[in-house]
């Protein structure tokens, strides 16, 4: 399980000076997940908690956006998509995070010039991960086949991708996203992206520049 | 347009379900099967085995069970209402005993006599003069109830008006404005203690409890709660706090209590 830091509400709304009125409104309107909402005890009884980065980066774009959209097309602005919309890889590569060579390499995979949302959300997790890290050119190839051979399989988008590498080897793994994993002690893990919050940042990106 | 046909059941009767105008039961009535109608009208002892979609209103004055789900325009019931399966329409007028088991989207609620959802309601409005219950969440935008209510998850909106008459409870409460008021005749409190054990737990009469409430602007009347959390509060008249946290003014009824109070920068 990968340990994540955890802000308590009141140390919330301090650092970000949104009211609790805003905060639960957000919430009936779906712009903060329901999951977000961790319970814990605490010696004043019951306490709220959320991941800390999430929310903050969360309640940051909430503000930057709200005047530039009602909160109801914030909210499906936020809400990841399982469209069954097509987009054309030209169509992608204008978009902000897509590596080209990510684009290319799935589409020479695929053997084809269009992609599906799921689709375009692994494209994104890769070319996230390789703009973080030196990958080589084959050990991207091998992650974009891993991805075409996972993609069939994945009904929704409630995983997280953790990529690992062992000596000079490199590898993916999918999981739900509150799974435990154990590695062996040569294996570091060098990365993990939760498809779900990657997915609605390429969301808000995609409707913004279709726009 | 297609032409649609009337289905109507006066005496005892089973039919099969469909697509209809209106459907009207006024007997003993069973329709095997979903139903699509414009109007549904139960004013007998009536059945449908299925889901319903009625796109203009559903009226229920006898005795009506749905074993699906409801979904369209309105339902309106002054009897006996129980839908099975899920609720999703505009308006819900009910007057009688509503009861819904699962999940419950109504954009306007009035309730005056008693409504009961096993699970969660959301909304826009809910306006209750009676008994409302909920085994979830209460979410919707406006909330005014003059009676009791039970929410056995949160209840959050952006207004919250309550004037309580009976007991009032909910595990947590959330929203921009709290104003719990007490109505108006108060019961003698002897009346109070002799009633309360047999409300249950977390309950008593003539006030709200709560473990939680948080809000902007919070003011409350004879409230029991754990923690009240907001940017402004007022403490009135009997209540009971076992700790306020505030960001910018806190007022304190004389005649209530407070164990701790603290304000946070």
């Amino acid at each position: 399980m990968h340990e994540e830091d955890l802000l308590a509400k009141k140390e919330l709304l301090h650092l970000t000076g949104i009211s609790y009125g805003q905060l639960y409104r957000w919430k009936r309107q779906n712009l903060i997940p329901e999951a977000w909402f961790i319970k814990q005890a605490s010696f004043t009884g019951q306490e709220t908690f959320f991941p800390k980065e999430k929310i903050l980066t969360r309640v940051k774009m909430i503000m930057d956006l709200k005047d530039q959209y009602s909160l109801d097309e914030l909210a499906n602005l936020f809400a990841p998509e399982s469209t069954d919309k097509v987009f054309k890889v030209d169509e992608l590569d204008l978009i902000d995070g897509m590596a080209p060579n990510v684009l290319q390499s799935f589409s020479k995979v695929q053997a084809t010039d269009t992609v599906t949302f799921k689709d375009a959300v692994l494209i994104y997790v890769l070319s996230k991960l390789s703009s973080q890290y030196v990958l080589k050119d084959e050990e991207l190839q091998d992650l974009v086949i891993s991805s075409t051979h996972w993609l069939p399989r994945l009904t929704n988008l409630a995983y997280r991708m953790v990529v690992c590498r062992r000596e000079d080897q490199i590898f993916g793994l999918l999981l739900p996203p509150d799974a435990e994993l154990q590695l062996d002690y040569k294996t570091v893990e060098q990365a993990v992206f939760d498809l779900e919050e990657l997915a609605k940042e390429l969301n808000l990106k995609l409707k913004q520049s279709l726009a | 347009m297609e032409k649609l046909s009337d289905l109507s059941i006066s005496g005892v009767g089973k039919t099969p379900g469909g697509k209809f105008r209106d459907v009207d039961i006024s007997g003993l009535g069973k329709v095997l099967g979903d139903v699509e109608a414009e109007r549904v009208v139960i004013s007998g002892k009536g059945t449908i085995e299925g889901n319903a979609v009625v796109t203009r209103k559903m009226e229920i004055s006898g005795m009506g069970t749905i074993t699906g789900n409801v979904t369209g325009g309105e339902i309106s019931s002054s009897g006996t209402g129980a839908i099975d399966g899920l609720v999703d329409v505009q308006m819900v007028e009910s007057s009688g005993n509503l009861r819904v088991s699962g999940e419950a989207k109504i954009k306007e609620l009035f309730c005056s006599g008693r409504c009961r959802f096993d699970k969660s309601l959301k909304g826009e409005k809910v306006t209750s003069h009676g008994l409302l219950s909920a085994g979830g969440d209460v979410e919707v935008e406006e909330f005014h109830a003059q009676g009791s209510f039970s929410v056995d998850g949160l209840l959050n909106a952006h207004h919250i008006d309550v004037e309580i008459h009976g007991y009032c409870q909910a595990k947590e409460i959330g929203g921009e404005d709290i104003r719990v008021r007490s109505g108006k005749y108060i019961s003698a409190s002897i009346l109070a203690k002799l009633i309360n054990p047999f409300l249950g737990t977390g309950r008593q009469l003539d006030k709200l409890t709560a473990n939680l409430i948080e809000g902007t602007n919070v003011s409350l009347e004879y409230t029991s709660a754990k923690i009240v959390r907001g940017n402004k509060v007022i403490i009135g008249p009997n209540c009971t706090i076992d700790l306020v946290e505030y960001t910018d003014s806190l007022e304190v009824n004389p005649r209530a209590q407070v164990a701790n109070q603290s304000k946070l920068d």
